[in-house]
């Protein structure tokens, strides 16, 4: 991918939504496209999590573990991503992801991601105005 | 019908998207006050013909003890419920009281003595349910409104109530006397408005949203008194209310005795007469209706718009201090019951002060008293206007009436009303005074309320500290924390002890040092101590971490801070740190021991430190580089110099610091290197040259100084601007050459306003306002592009991406234009701040609140444009056009057919990024003959992809 069809992928995410371009291009700069295979486990219930997945090719199917047996929960497609808040912390994954197909993704590693805020704290700040955001609609849902 | 709504929008500045709020609440209060006009004619009647007279100083004292009581619980369920729902409540419960009480009139037909408690019964509940109506329906009215909208629609929206009034005068007399029916018979239709009014509201509910309202996480579980008290200390805590409070007591005072002064004195000496005193108050009633009917809908609203809520508050009390002045002038010569006084004069200036007294205080005062409440929070609205009518209000009668009483016991003879005849209007005139000198600070802590505002996190923040201060158990809070097993806690105890340098907590601080075992918690400890004054205890805590301390993270962190200790001999102790295998624990030993004041061996540490310096691998070199720069010796610059070309950045940062320290006072020859520096991809390296540079000459070029005026980082921009403080005299010329450059970004061009803003001359202010004119141009412009933009379908994947560009564009010059109002208006950096975030801010209410401090700021032209354009609702390109036009003066060249042409005409990387790779995608090749490095990356460069198959 070049780094304006990053910056694509990332503007879609909710969580950048807050960034401008020019940090979104920095951001653009940490994120990393990998490949995988069909039937590969991106990870499982329980791992602790440290990257952000963005689904840019293929389907994941996110899997849900119950009287030993894996119930399928949902299926994420294009433009989804799965663990958007490991980048702040690093909590356990509360379902198994795997792909369905081949998949390519645009990956953030939570490490990569504190060094960049840590640098621009535009881009912690626009993070913290997408989560805020998040934040008052639950609220307001409640 | 167009045409009628263009030329009333015209008439009374009402925009098309502000009509149904502004007709449907109209209505409300035409409706409202079309039976109340009934409700109060049949109500006195009634009450006079078949309780007496005597009875309504009681019916008065009854309404004033029901509206007390109402106000602490209207005050307590403000806050609990939508105020558009209170309102409804009232309207059914006064249809609800309107009907009940027309079917005990009814049954009180056949039993007249039993029933004739429901004349007092009906006049007190009216006048209950119609004074809370009027305190809340203004409240309502004000959140469906920016607080700039509600200036321009309330005039007009207010002259529901004299139109209703008038109708509803004139309904009842036909109804009485050309129908003859009995007044106790027509109570109904107090019900049957009230139910319209009800329905009318239901209406407004459903079909428009209040803009300014309090949130749900501020609604309150206080009781009533609560409620109250907390309005109390609210007030005592908010300038603006005390002031409101204060100009309220003054001005009932000043308003019962002018209205004693022309109802008991004045009228009856002119007319004697019973009947002819009651035509003239008809003929009065129907001239000072139309009256303020006038002054309501073609002047209230114009001079708030012209001079700003806080300067029109001073209208009334200027008005109602001149009104006293002539009356006093007047009777002090000719007294009223004087053979001397002309009848005729006496009139005209007692239906003057009458018109003053009654028309103008609805048709000025009480409007731009509730504008006032822009500056308070929408979730405080309630509890203050029942304070201030619930309490302030009656307290004020009380005073005026017994002062009054204590006037009627003087007697009722010509000498005594002689007197009163120039003494009231005296008394009057103190307090109109005392309100003008109440509403000039009301006018600063109303325009501070405002801005406040602007911050609500901070506003309500602050108040919970205050609330937080009076707490006296801060110690005991403190030491809780500090042994709470949870480390936040912990941290942010130390954190209290180290700000507030408590210094009582020493022992424990330094006990928590010496027993946690987090690294952190170490850390804070060791930070507080240091904060704190000096002394014995804390030497000896840190001497016990020093010996007993095994982690080498901590030990240079006693170290440092011990080495703030001169007189304190610990170097054999410390010593033995110089054979530590942990550099920083090494070095750390080094520069205390060489800092001392007794330790004598300096030379050996300093041979020590460039020893290891020059066997140590990369990763430990800045540490001894910064340690050796510690020393201050400057020979060892010579030293440094391999390391200034390393090939890790790190390293050669901390060569150059090391090196600018070293050669701290004598940098002047070595100021090309300084300039390199500030080009560099370190932060610290572009910090310490400009700092360097304070101390040589002054440059011959300051680009790359101004250059970094622009950085992201707020202490690269902070040391750029002091170095261009210190030299203004020398870069001035380079700043305002720059300063019109259209190459600047917001920001650059907002620090170096703030530099030579006041050196320019009127002809570069004018062309500064020229750039902010066309910046605003530039706005109004991309909006457009926007909205054609976003009309489109989102048929390609940049999309969204050209959206989100074309916004930060024309924020850019939004923010220009702030920027030139700011320094037009000699504002703060706060008011720069809060103005943008206001009007970038998705919230109307916000929107509004920015728009309102920028209209009191004092720049007009540039102001009326940014208001003209925000208070349209823009949704299609036709709307952008007229705009445009009203603005400019020319047409809006930007329509779908050649939007994207303009795309192409702005200079924007991105954009053209987006662009090309538009283009690529539609004819399968990409064109980069004409664009710049960094395009190019945007849309070439191409990292492999990581593969994780099996």
């Amino acid at each position: 991918m070049i780094p304006l069809e990053k910056i694509i992928v990332l503007n879609r995410v909710p969580l950048f939504s807050a960034l401008k371009t020019e940090d979104l291009h920095m951001v653009s700069t940490i994120a990393s496209e990998e490949a995988y295979a069909d039937g590969h486990t991106l990870f499982y219930e329980g791992d602790i999590g440290d990257r952000l997945f963005i689904v840019v090719a293929g389907e994941v199917l996110i899997l849900k573990n119950q009287d030993n047996s894996e119930k399928p929960l949902a299926t994420l497609k294009e433009n989804d991503f799965l663990g958007e808040l490991s980048l702040f912390d690093a909590e356990t994954r509360t379902a198994t992801a795997r792909c369905q197909g081949e998949c390519v993704f645009l990956v953030i590693e939570r490490n990569d991601m504190e060094q960049l805020a840590h640098e621009y704290p535009a881009i912690a700040l626009g993070l913290i105005k997408a989560l805020i955001r998040r934040m008052r609609a639950m609220i307001s849902q409640k | 019908m167009l045409m009628i709504r263009k030329i009333l929008s015209t008439l009374f500045s009402i925009k098309n998207n502000e009509w149904e709020r502004v007709l449907y609440f109209f209505l409300v209060l035409l409706v409202f006050f079309f039976g109340a006009s009934f409700a109060r004619s049949i109500g006195i009647t009634l009450l006079v013909e078949n309780l007496g007279g005597d009875k309504l100083p009681i019916a008065f004292i009854c309404i004033d003890l029901a509206v007390m009581i109402g106000s602490i619980v209207y005050a307590h369920y403000t806050k609990r419920v939508s105020g558009i729902a209170i309102l409804g409540f009232l309207l059914l419960s006064t249809t609800v009281f309107a009907l009940g009480t027309q079917g005990l009139f009814i049954i009180g037909y056949h039993y007249p003595e039993l029933f004739r408690w429901v004349y007092g019964f009906f006049f007190v509940g009216f006048f209950f349910f119609y004074i809370l109506f009027s305190i809340h329906v203004n409240s309502v009215v004000a959140s469906y409104f920016t607080a700039v909208q509600i200036k321009r629609v309330t005039g007009f929206i207010n002259t529901g109530i004299p139109i209703g009034g008038v109708l509803g005068g004139s309904s009842l007399v036909i109804l009485l006397n050309v129908f003859g029916l009995e007044p106790k018979i027509l109570v109904w239709v107090l019900g049957g408005t009230c139910l319209c009014a009800f329905w009318l509201v239901r209406r407004i509910d459903t079909r428009v949203s209040p803009i300014r309202t309090s949130y749900p996480e501020y609604r309150s579980n206080k009781t009533p008194f609560q409620e109250l008290s907390h309005a109390f200390k609210y007030i005592l805590s908010s300038r603006l209310m005390i002031f409101m409070s204060l100009g309220l007591i003054v001005f009932v005072v000043g308003n019962k005795l002018l209205e004693y002064h022309y109802q008991v004195i004045v009228y009856p000496q002119i007319f004697p007469e019973s009947t002819k005193r009651a035509t003239f108050f008809a003929t009065y009633e129907i001239f000072a209706n139309l009256g303020w009917l006038f002054v309501q809908l073609f002047l209230t609203s114009r001079f708030i718009n012209s001079l700003g809520v806080g300067a029109s508050n001073l209208v009334y009390p200027a008005l109602s201090a001149t009104v006293a002045l002539v009356l006093f002038s007047y009777f002090f010569w000719y007294p009223s019951q004087s053979s001397t006084a002309d009848g005729f004069v006496m009139l005209g200036l007692a239906v003057v002060s009458q018109f003053i007294n009654q028309e103008m205080r609805i048709a000025v005062r009480t409007p731009l008293n509730n504008l006032l409440f822009n500056a308070i929070p929408p979730n405080q609205w309630g509890t203050n206007r029942a304070f201030l009518n619930g309490i302030a209000y009656p307290l004020a009668t009380y005073i005026a009436g017994t002062f009054l009483i204590l006037i009627s016991g003087m007697g009722t003879d010509s000498a005594t009303l002689a007197l009163l005849s120039y003494l009231l209007p005296l008394i009057v005139f103190i307090t109109s005074v005392l309100g003008i000198i109440i509403a000039l600070p009301q006018w600063s802590a109303y325009d501070a309320g405002v801005f406040g505002l602007l911050n609500r996190e901070l506003f309500d923040r602050r108040l919970d500290i205050n609330a937080a201060n009076n707490s006296s158990n801060l110690k005991q809070v403190l030491q809780e924390k500090l042994n709470s097993t949870d480390y936040y806690q912990v941290v942010a105890a130390l954190e209290m002890i180290r700000l507030l340098r408590l210094n009582f907590f020493a022992n424990q601080v330094g006990n928590l040092l010496l027993q946690t075992k987090t690294f952190a918690i170490k850390e804070h400890c060791l930070n507080t101590l240091a904060a704190l004054p000096q002394s014995p205890i804390n030497i000896s805590y840190l001497t016990e971490a020093l010996e007993t301390e095994k982690n080498p993270d901590v030990l240079p962190l006693i170290l440092r801070n011990l080495a703030n200790f001169k007189s304190t001999h610990l170097n054999t102790t410390v010593e033995k740190f110089l054979n530590h295998p942990v550099p920083a624990v090494f070095v750390s030993a080094c520069l205390y021991l060489y800092k001392h004041p007794h330790y004598v061996p300096k030379k050996e540490i300093e041979k020590r430190l460039l020893a290891r310096l020059m066997t140590s691998s990369s990763a430990n070199l800045p540490l001894y580089l910064q340690a050796l720069s510690e020393l201050r010796q400057p020979h060892h610059s010579e030293t440094i110099l391999p390391f200034l070309d390393d090939d890790l950045l790190e390293v050669r940062v901390a060569a150059f610091i090391a090196y600018v320290h070293l050669l701290e006072g004598r940098l002047n020859p070595y100021k090309s290197r300084l300039i390199d520096a500030l080009n560099s991809s370190s932060k610290e390296m572009k910090v310490t040259a400009l700092r360097a540079l304070k101390e040589c000459q002054p440059l011959e070029d300051w680009t790359p100084v101004i250059r970094l005026l622009g950085a992201r980082d707020r202490v690269i921009v902070n040391e750029s601007k002091e170095l261009l403080r210190l030299n203004l005299y020398a870069c001035r010329n380079a700043l305002i050459s720059q300063v019109f450059s259209g190459t600047l970004t917001v920001q650059q061009r907002f620090e170096i306003l703030s530099l030579i803003y006041p050196k320019l001359n009127e002809l570069q202010r004018r062309h500064l306002q020229e750039i902010a004119d066309t910046a605003l141009k530039n706005f109004v412009q991309m909006n457009s592009l926007l909205n054609i933009h976003q009309a489109m379908p989102d048929s390609n994947k940049v999309h969204g991406l050209i959206a989100k560009v074309l916004q930060e564009i024309a924020e850019s010059h939004l923010l220009t234009v702030i920027t030139v109002i700011t320094y037009t208006a000699d504002q703060s950096v706060e008011f720069f701040q809060r103005v943008s975030r206001g009007l970038l801010s998705l919230s109307r209410a916000n929107q509004g609140n920015a728009l309102e401090v920028l209209s009191n700021a004092g720049e007009k032209y540039l102001v009326g444009r940014v208001l003209k354009y925000f208070e349209e609702r823009l949704v299609d390109i036709e709307g952008f056009s007229h705009i445009y036009t009203l603005l400019f003066a020319e047409s809006l060249d930007i329509n779908a057919s050649n939007y994207e042409a303009h795309l192409w005409k702005l200079e924007h990387d991105m954009l053209r990024a987006c662009l090309l790779y538009l283009e690529k995608e539609r004819t399968g090749s990409l064109k980069l003959e004409h664009s710049n490095r960094k395009i190019c990356v945007l849309l070439t460069e191409k990292r492999p992809i990581t593969q994780h198959y099996a």
